[in-house]
């Protein structure tokens, strides 16, 4: 039954939740920085691949500071793996430091692998002991692999030797090692370091640049709530903005100044074409009741009433309008609603009709603008007034939960009707009032659930209970408030004295 | 009584003006704010009927104008807008009373009557309906011409309810009556006060009712 009052506002369109522009911007910088990273790695890696000879001295010089190594801790240098693996592919010798002439062999390893070392005496090759990088062909046949010999002085233990290394290919990759190292020092380590100062460098100037506009789109929900509301929507700012989201931000701005004028001048207009129709109305109604008696002057005294109930209608409906904008703070809806009946008693006077208040002793407190519950109360107690026949009792009551129910003696609303009647512009087939006209704009009852729906309320319609005749109930609030435990209580405890 | 209608509106101001020659007034018209100013310099008025939008001074600052003049004729403020604002605006600035356009004609003599009825504005201070009267100043009671002995409380609640003929009295504005007789406290002073009278009311045949509203108050009405 409360499917009437449900919201008829339409539902958000279903969008995925929009990522920010600050994520879109880091996610994708981040991977293009990752992406460089690999990149550099790559491009490093190519650079020392390609250089043969350099990747070739590297690694004799590390089979050489292997050897020395070895010596230094007094243990055998031909225990090393890849010499022991591959006795045809690395070998390495070392000198004691004097003369080429003078020299003494300390220990060979593979020597098949080195150049024949000449006998002392004899006169020195040319890759004898040539200091430096020395390549030449492994054998004598053509297209044999080139041998690479390395040689280089050390000192250990404060003694100077010379190691000569030699290998042919490098089957177990030892420049891998090499490669591995000079990776690490010269570019993932920078990388490490460099890296996370960048993001966050990146981050940061990311945040910073579009701070101006995160500013923006903030204020732009509030100018959707201004314009949905019908408040006068604060601009939103421009200064500090890049030219091009400064020139949208100045269309968004014009644009809702020009929606709000357009609603105020709306609003205005319903409101001012009210009130210069009440002067015509006053004098139709003074002049048809100078009419000597006939059914003519019934009818039209009639359709006069009419469009005096719509004519007041169209204010409600403008006065609401204008009150919604305003904040709803605590009130006592008793009050209220005692001032809505009190005003309409002299209208329900002229049918011989009386109407009936009950309300707790106690405020009962709800969020709300009395204007407007004022108006939602006035609208069904309008209704209740015309529709209920003459001499009868109209009884509205507040409910410590903060709804409103009025009972009228009129026709009632039939069931098929129940749900549809808050629907604006909807009258129902069957004719209400006594005069076969329902006389009914189709806005009054929409503007009550638009309004309980503003306090967070419903409004339903029932059958009177125990007599012919409409209830109406207009819930101010949500439902199940504790509120009426505690009302409950106190009617039990002043029950023996408000008899 | 002669009554002075200031409404711009030719064919409204006419036919109030008929109206109430109907209900035995004089009346003049006054098509604007400094017609109306000139006329109430000239002649004597017992009432102004002021419509609020006039061409010219409106409404609100002819009223003003008359007030600071001392000029004291009883106003009933027409006016097409009802706003709750508007008519506490209105009343502060020396409006008697305000009819609400569009209003029907019982409306319109209804309120004039019941502000030429105030005391204030009244040479013998009686308050009347029907065939009940009451002298206001020696507070006796007349039903059909028979002098009547009632209580203060009664007289205070019946004064009460002649000054507001036709319209609802809030029971608290009653309270108000009853309690400035004595200042004993009874909750239910009022509803003894009104049952009382209403009885007393039955028994002489007077020619008016009292209506009771429950939790919002009473009406007095004449048949």
């Amino acid at each position: 039954m409360t499917d009437a009052a449900a919201p008829a506002t339409p539902a958000a369109p279903a969008t995925l939740p929009a990522r920010t522009l600050q994520r879109i911007l880091a996610v994708r910088i981040v991977l293009v920085c990752l992406a460089a990273s690999v990149g550099l790695t790559a491009y490093v890696g190519t650079i020392y691949f390609l250089d043969v000879p350099e990747l070739r001295q590297r690694t004799l010089a590390l089979v050489a500071e292997t050897v020395v190594d070895a010596l230094a801790r007094g243990k055998d240098p031909g225990a090393w793996p890849p010499f022991r693996a591959h006795p045809d592919a690395y070998g390495a010798r070392v000198f004691d430091r004097r003369s080429v002439e003078n020299r003494k062999l300390v220990t060979e390893i593979n020597p098949q692998v080195l150049p024949p070392l000449h006998a002392p005496g004899s006169a020195a090759s040319e890759y004898d002991i040539t200091e430096g990088l020395v390549a030449l062909p492994a054998g004598s046949a053509p297209g044999a692999p080139d041998r690479w010999i390395y040689t280089d002085h050390f000192d250990v233990a404060g003694h100077s030797y010379w190691v000569q290394t030699a290998m042919i290919g490098d089957p177990t990759w030892v420049w891998w090692g090499i490669m591995e190292k000079e990776m690490r020092d010269h570019v993932m380590v920078p990388l490490l370091f460099l890296m996370p100062a960048l993001m966050l460098a990146i981050l940061l100037t990311i945040r910073r640049s579009l701070e101006p506009l995160t500013r923006v789109s903030r204020r732009a929900a509030s100018l959707t709530r201004a314009i949905e509301s019908g408040t006068t929507p604060a601009p939103l700012p421009v200064e500090r903005l890049p030219a091009e989201v400064r020139d949208l931000v100045v269309a968004v701005n014009g644009m809702s100044a020009s929606l709000e004028q357009l609603f105020r001048r709306h609003k205005q207009f319903a409101s001012d074409v009210a009130h210069e129709l009440r002067t015509p109305l006053a004098v139709m109604l003074l002049e048809t009741g100078r009419l000597p008696p006939s059914p003519e002057r019934e009818t039209i005294a009639g359709e006069v009433q009419d469009l005096i109930r719509i004519v007041n209608q169209l204010l409600r409906l403008a006065q609401a309008e204008d009150a919604m904008l305003r904040e709803r703070a605590p009130l006592d809806i008793v009050p209220a609603v005692r001032k809505v009946c009190e005003e309409m008693a002299d209208r329900a006077m002229a049918s011989r009709q009386t109407i009936e208040f009950d309300a707790p002793e106690f405020p009962v407190t709800v969020f709300g603008h009395p204007t407007l519950i004022e108006i939602a109360v006035t609208n069904v107690l309008d209704n209740a007034i015309r529709l209920s026949p003459k001499g009868s009792v109209i009884a509205v009551s507040v409910g410590s939960g903060g709804e409103v129910t009025v009972d009228d003696s009129g026709p009632g609303i039939p069931d098929a009707h129940k749900a549809r009647i808050f629907e604006r512009y909807w009258r129902g087939d069957a004719p209400r009032s006594p005069r076969g006209n329902a006389g009914g704009s189709g806005i009054g009852l929409d503007l009550v659930s638009r309004i309980v729906r503003l306090h967070d309320g419903a409004a339903r319609v029932e059958d009177r209970p125990g007599g012919s005749g409409a209830r109406f109930v207009l819930r101010f609030g949500p439902p199940d408030r504790p509120a009426v435990a505690r009302a409950a209580r106190l009617r039990r405890l002043r029950s023996p004295a408000s008899a | 009584m002669r009554i002075l209608v200031v409404e711009d509106n030719e064919r409204l101001s006419s036919v109030i003006a008929k109206l109430l020659a109907d209900g035995g007034f004089a009346v003049d018209v006054a098509p604007d704010g400094d017609s109306a100013l000139a006329a109430l310099r000239l002649a004597g008025y017992d009432l102004v009927l002021l419509d609020l939008t006039l061409p010219g001074i409106d409404g609100l600052a002819v009223l003003r104008r008359m007030r600071s003049d001392h000029l004291a004729t009883p106003v009933v403020v027409v006016t097409a807008r009802s706003e709750v604002v508007q008519r506490v605006q209105l009343l502060d600035a020396g409006a008697d009373d305000y009819l609400v356009k569009p209003f029907s004609m019982d409306e319109l003599i209804a309120r004039v009557r019941a502000v030429l009825r105030r005391p204030a504005h009244m040479a013998d201070d009686v308050l009347s309906a029907g065939n009940v009267s009451l002298e206001t100043k020696s507070l006796t009671l007349t039903i059909g011409g028979v002098g009547v002995e009632a209580s203060r409380r009664e007289i205070g609640v019946l004064e009460t309810l002649l000054r507001n003929l036709g319209r609802l009295v809030a029971k608290r504005k009653l309270a108000d009556a009853v309690y400035s007789f004595d200042q004993e406290f009874t909750p239910n002073a009022v509803e003894v006060a009104v049952s009382r009278l209403r009885k007393r009311l039955q028994a002489h045949d007077a020619a008016v009712s009292i209506t009771a509203m429950r939790g919002l108050g009473y009406v007095l009405t004449d048949q």
